[in-house]
C-alpha cells in the first residue's frame, strides 16, 4: 500500500534526474576521416590515433612538447611521499587554486612518463592517478624526498574549462565553429559564422601577410570583441583566465591544422564522389599511410610549430614607419581618390560611397580548392561562406577603430578574406591618406547630400574657395554638388566647421 | 502525534522568518550596495520599499493578533454560539475602504519618486537645460554593452545639442565596451539603445533599471553619490548568452573621469608610431 502511495511523488521527482548523465565532450574529427574509413581504414586509424596520442580528448588533454604552446609548467620538489600515489610537494610558484589532470614528470624522466594528478593547494598534496591510456607505468614505490618535480598542463586545463564555459557554444568543442548556437548565428546572412579555428586562420592580426595571429591579436579580439558581429567583448574577464583561453584556442587551432595537413597528405586515398576507392589503393596506402605517415606527421608538426612561432616574432608585425598624416581635408581627398582609383579600387567591393555595395559583389567567385565557380555570386572567405565588405559609413570596425588598426587592414588586408593588403604596391604615405579618408566617412558623411542621397561618380569632398583650373570656376551655392569631377584643391569649409563639437 | 507535529510545523516558520530578519544585515542579504543605494533617487526608492514593508508588517501583525485572539477566546468558550458576519454591510464597507485608502496613500506618496525617475526631467529637458556632465550612448547588443562618449571636455548646454550629438558619430567620440564611466555627484544622462533584441540596463546598486528597445532610444537620468564600481547586468532574458552581458559602472570624480576619457581617446587614436599621449598622436587638426 505504501509503495502505491509513493509512486506518484517518485514519478514527479523523476525529471530531476534528467541531464545527470556523464557528459563527455569529444573532439570531432574532420568529415574526411570518415570518408577515408570507407577506402583505407588503416589511414583513417592513423590520423585518429595520432591526434588522440598528441592532443588527447577534452577530458584527457595531452601536452605535446613539439608545439609552441604554453601549457603551464610549475616546477618544485618533493617534500615527502606517504605512499606511492601521494606526494607532499613544495612548488616554486604557488598556485592559489587546486587543479587536476596535469602531467607529472618526476626527476629526469622524459615527459612520456607521465601521470595525471590532482593538486590540493591548501594541503600542498599531489595525488597521482595513473593515466588510463598513455602512461606506461605508474610509480609503484614512494618517490624519494628531494626529487625535482614538474607539473605540466595546468594552464591548458584552465583554458579548456573557461573555453567550455564561454566559447564552446559558438566555436564548438573542437573549435570547428560548429557549436550548438552556431546555426542560429549563421542564419543571419549579414553576420559571419563563428570562427573555425582548424585552419589556423584568424582574420584580424597585427602580423604581415601570410603570417598567423599572435597571442596579443587573439587577446585583443577576446577583450574587445568583434564589434558588429556576435563575438562579444570579454573585457572584464580575469587576465589569467583570458591567457589560458588563448592558449587553448591555439591548441585547438594546431590540432585542426595538423589534422588538415595529414588529410592533405592522404588525399589520394580518399574515395571518389561516387564512393569508389582509388585503383592502386594498396600501393598508395603502403606509401602514404604506412611508410610515409610518421614523416608526414613530423613535417606537418614542424610547419605548424614554425608558423605559430613566427607569428610571435615582432619582426613579422606590421607597424608604420611614419606617424599618421594629419587628418586634413586634403589628405582625405587624396585618400578618397585612391579609394576609387583603378590601382587600388577599394570601391570595387566597398562601393563608391563606402557602403559595402561595390559592383564586385555581383561576380561569381572561384573556389580556390576546386577551381570552379561557386553557384551563387558574392565574396567568399576561406571557409566558403559568403561575406560582405564592410559598410564604411556605419562607423563599426571589427578589427578595431584605432588608426593603427585601419592602417594594418589597408596594409596587409584581412586574413582569409578577399580583403587584400596594399603594403607592397601602395606607398605608406598613401595608405595613411586612405586611413584618414576611411575614418572620416561615418563622421563627416562627405559623400552624402543634405537629403541623405549618395552622390554618384567622383564627388567633391568639400566646398572649394579657390581653384587650380580657371575653367572650373564656380559659386558657393551648391549647384555643383553633383559635379562628376573631383575637386583638386580644397580648404576646410563651412561644412567642416559645422560638424565640430558643440 | 500528528497534532504536535503540525503545531511545531507552523510554529517553526515564524521562527525561521524572525531569524532570517535578524541575521539579514549581518549576511548582507538586504538591498544591493550594503543596503544603501548609491543614488539619491535610489535611496528614495528604498524608502518606499521600507514604507511598504512597514505597512505590511503592521497589517500582518494586526490580523495575526486578531486571529489568535479569536481562536484562543473561542477555544475556551463552549457555550456561546458563533456570530456569522457574512453579508454584514458595515464590515464589507470597512475592509474595502481601509485597504483602498492605504493603496491610494501609497499611490500618491510614490508619485513624486516616479516623476523624478521618468517624467519630470524628461518634461523639463528643453525648458531647463542644466549642465550635463556626462552623456553617454549605451547600445546593448547580444551580448555586450557598446558605449560611446562625446569628446572629452564637451559641455552640452541644451538638449538640442545632445540630440544632435546622439544623431550621428562625431569626430572626437570615445568608444568603449562593457565599462561605463560616470561622474560622481553630477547628473548623468545615459541614452540607451538596443542593437538587436530587448535588453535591460540594470545597475542594482544604483536602483536603475531600464529596458532597451530595438528601434528606440531611451534616456536614463541618475546622479551617483558614492564612488566605486558597480555591477551592470542585463535584466531581460535576451538570448542564450544573456549571462555574458556583464559590465561595470565606475563612478569617478569629475576631474578623474575627464582624464580617464582623455586616456581612452589617446589609446583610440594610437597610430602605432607616435607614443599615445603626445600631442602629435591625437591626429587632431586645427581647423
Amino acid at each position: 500500500m505504501i509503495s502505491r502511495r509513493l509512486i506518484l511523488p517518485l514519478l514527479a521527482l523523476l525529471p530531476l534526474g534528467f541531464g545527470c548523465a556523464d557528459y563527455r565532450a569529444e573532439f570531432v574529427n574532420d568529415e574526411r576521416v570518415a570518408q577515408l574509413d570507407t577506402s583505407s581504414p588503416v589511414a583513417a586509424d592513423n590520423v585518429r590515433n595520432s591526434l588522440l596520442e598528441h592532443f588527447g580528448t577534452p577530458n584527457d588533454l595531452v601536452a605535446w612538447g613539439a608545439l609552441p604552446i604554453d601549457y603551464g609548467e610549475i616546477t618544485g620538489t618533493v617534500l615527502s611521499a606517504p605512499d606511492a600515489h601521494t606526494l607532499r610537494v613544495s612548488l616554486d610558484t604557488d598556485p592559489t587554486e587546486q587543479f587536476s589532470q596535469v602531467a607529472v614528470v618526476l626527476g629526469d624522466a622524459t615527459p612520456a612518463h607521465r601521470t595525471a594528478a590532482h593538486y590540493d593547494a591548501t594541503t600542498h598534496t599531489l595525488t597521482l592517478d595513473p593515466l588510463h591510456s598513455t602512461a606506461p607505468t605508474a610509480p609503484t614505490a614512494p618517490t624519494a624526498p628531494g626529487t625535482p618535480i614538474r607539473l605540466i598542463g595546468h594552464k591548458l586545463q584552465a583554458g579548456r574549462k573557461a573555453f567550455m564555459r564561454h566559447c564552446m557554444h559558438c566555436h564548438g568543442v573542437t573549435g570547428d565553429g560548429n557549436g550548438p548556437t552556431a546555426r542560429y548565428i549563421s542564419n543571419h546572412r549579414l553576420n559571419p559564422q563563428p570562427r573555425d579555428f582548424r585552419r589556423g586562420l584568424f582574420k584580424f592580426t597585427s602580423t604581415k601577410d601570410g603570417y598567423y595571429a599572435n597571442r596579443e591579436d587573439l587577446r585583443r579580439t577576446v577583450r574587445q570583441g568583434l564589434a558588429g558581429t556576435y563575438m562579444p567583448s570579454f573585457l572584464l574577464m580575469k587576465s589569467k583566465e583570458l591567457d589560458a583561453i588563448i592558449e587553448y584556442v591555439r591548441f585547438l587551432a594546431m590540432r585542426g591544422e595538423i589534422e588538415r595537413r595529414l588529410l592533405a597528405h592522404l588525399k589520394d586515398l580518399l574515395p571518389d564522389d561516387d564512393g569508389t576507392p582509388p585503383g592502386d589503393l594498396k600501393t598508395l596506402e603502403k606509401e602514404l599511410a604506412v611508410d610515409g605517415f610518421a614523416e608526414a606527421l613530423a613535417d606537418a608538426t614542424a610547419l605548424v610549430a614554425e608558423n605559430w612561432t613566427n607569428a610571435e616574432d615582432p619582426q613579422n608585425g606590421v607597424l608604420p614607419t611614419m606617424a599618421r598624416l594629419p587628418d586634413t581635408p586634403q589628405s582625405r581627398l587624396k585618400g578618397r581618390n585612391l579609394f576609387i582609383s583603378t590601382k587600388i579600387n577599394c570601391a570595387k567591393c566597398h562601393g563608391e560611397g563606402g557602403r559595402g555595395n561595390g559592383g564586385f559583389l555581383d561576380d561569381f567567385q572561384k573556389n580556390p580548392e576546386t577551381q570552379q565557380s561557386y553557384d551563387t555570386p558574392g565574396l567568399r572567405d576561406a571557409w566558403h561562406n559568403i561575406i560582405r565588405p564592410r559598410n564604411l559609413t556605419s562607423g563599426i570596425y571589427r578589427g578595431g577603430r584605432r588608426p593603427l588598426d585601419v592602417f594594418r587592414r589597408v596594409s596587409v588586408g584581412i586574413k582569409a578574406t578577399p580583403m587584400a593588403g596594399f603594403a607592397t604596391n601602395v606607398l605608406e604615405e598613401d595608405r595613411w591618406h586612405i586611413v584618414n579618408y576611411v575614418l572620416s566617412i561615418p563622421v563627416d558623411g562627405a559623400f552624402f547630400d543634405e537629403y541623405g542621397q549618395q552622390y554618384h561618380g567622383r564627388v567633391r569632398l568639400f566646398e572649394t574657395h579657390k581653384h587650380k583650373h580657371d575653367d572650373h570656376d564656380h559659386d558657393h551655392d551648391g549647384h555643383d554638388h553633383n559635379k562628376p569631377e573631383p575637386s583638386t584643391t580644397t580648404t576646410p569649409s563651412e561644412s567642416q566647421d559645422k560638424k565640430s563639437q558643440p | 502525534m500528528s497534532r504536535i507535529f503540525w503545531c511545531l510545523f507552523f510554529t517553526a516558520w515564524p521562527i525561521v522568518a524572525i531569524v532570517v530578519c535578524a541575521i539579514t544585515p549581518a549576511m548582507d542579504w538586504g538591498f544591493p550596495g550594503n543596503r544603501e543605494a548609491a543614488t539619491p533617487l535610489g535611496q528614495r526608492i528604498d524608502d518606499l520599499f521600507y514604507l511598504i514593508l512597514g505597512i505590511v508588517t503592521v497589517a500582518f501583525i494586526g490580523t495575526m493578533a486578531a486571529l489568535s485572539y479569536v481562536l484562543i477566546k473561542a477555544s475556551k468558550n463552549k457555550d456561546e454560539k458563533a456570530w456569522f458576519s457574512h453579508g454584514s454591510h458595515n464590515l464589507e464597507v470597512i475592509w474595502t475602504i481601509v485597504p483602498a485608502g492605504v493603496l491610494l496613500f501609497i499611490a500618491l506618496y510614490q508619485l513624486d519618486v516616479w516623476a523624478i525617475y521618468r517624467v519630470r526631467d524628461y518634461e523639463n529637458r528643453d525648458a531647463d537645460p542644466r549642465p550635463l556632465h556626462l552623456v553617454a550612448e549605451v547600445t546593448a547588443r547580444q551580448f555586450e554593452w557598446r558605449i560611446r562618449y562625446p569628446a572629452p571636455g564637451t559641455r552640452f548646454t541644451s538638449y538640442e545639442q545632445v540630440k544632435d550629438w546622439l544623431a550621428k558619430p562625431h569626430a572626437g567620440d570615445v568608444y568603449a565596451v562593457n565599462r561605463l564611466l560616470v561622474p560622481l555627484n553630477r547628473e548623468t544622462l545615459i541614452y540607451l539603445k538596443s542593437g538587436d533584441v530587448q535588453h535591460s540596463f540594470f545597475v542594482p546598486d544604483l536602483r536603475v533599471k531600464q529596458d532597451a528597445m530595438p528601434g528606440q532610444s531611451i534616456d536614463i537620468w541618475f546622479t551617483v553619490n558614492r564612488a566605486g564600481t558597480f555591477d551592470l547586468t542585463c535584466a531581460e532574458l535576451c538570448g542564450w548568452g544573456h549571462y555574458k552581458m556583464r559590465g561595470e559602472v565606475e563612478a569617478l570624480e569629475v576631474k578623474e573621469l575627464e582624464s580617464r576619457l582623455r586616456e581612452l581617446k589617446q589609446l583610440q587614436d594610437y597610430d602605432g608610431f607616435t607614443p599615445p599621449g603626445t600631442a602629435a598622436a591625437s591626429g587632431e587638426v586645427t581647423r
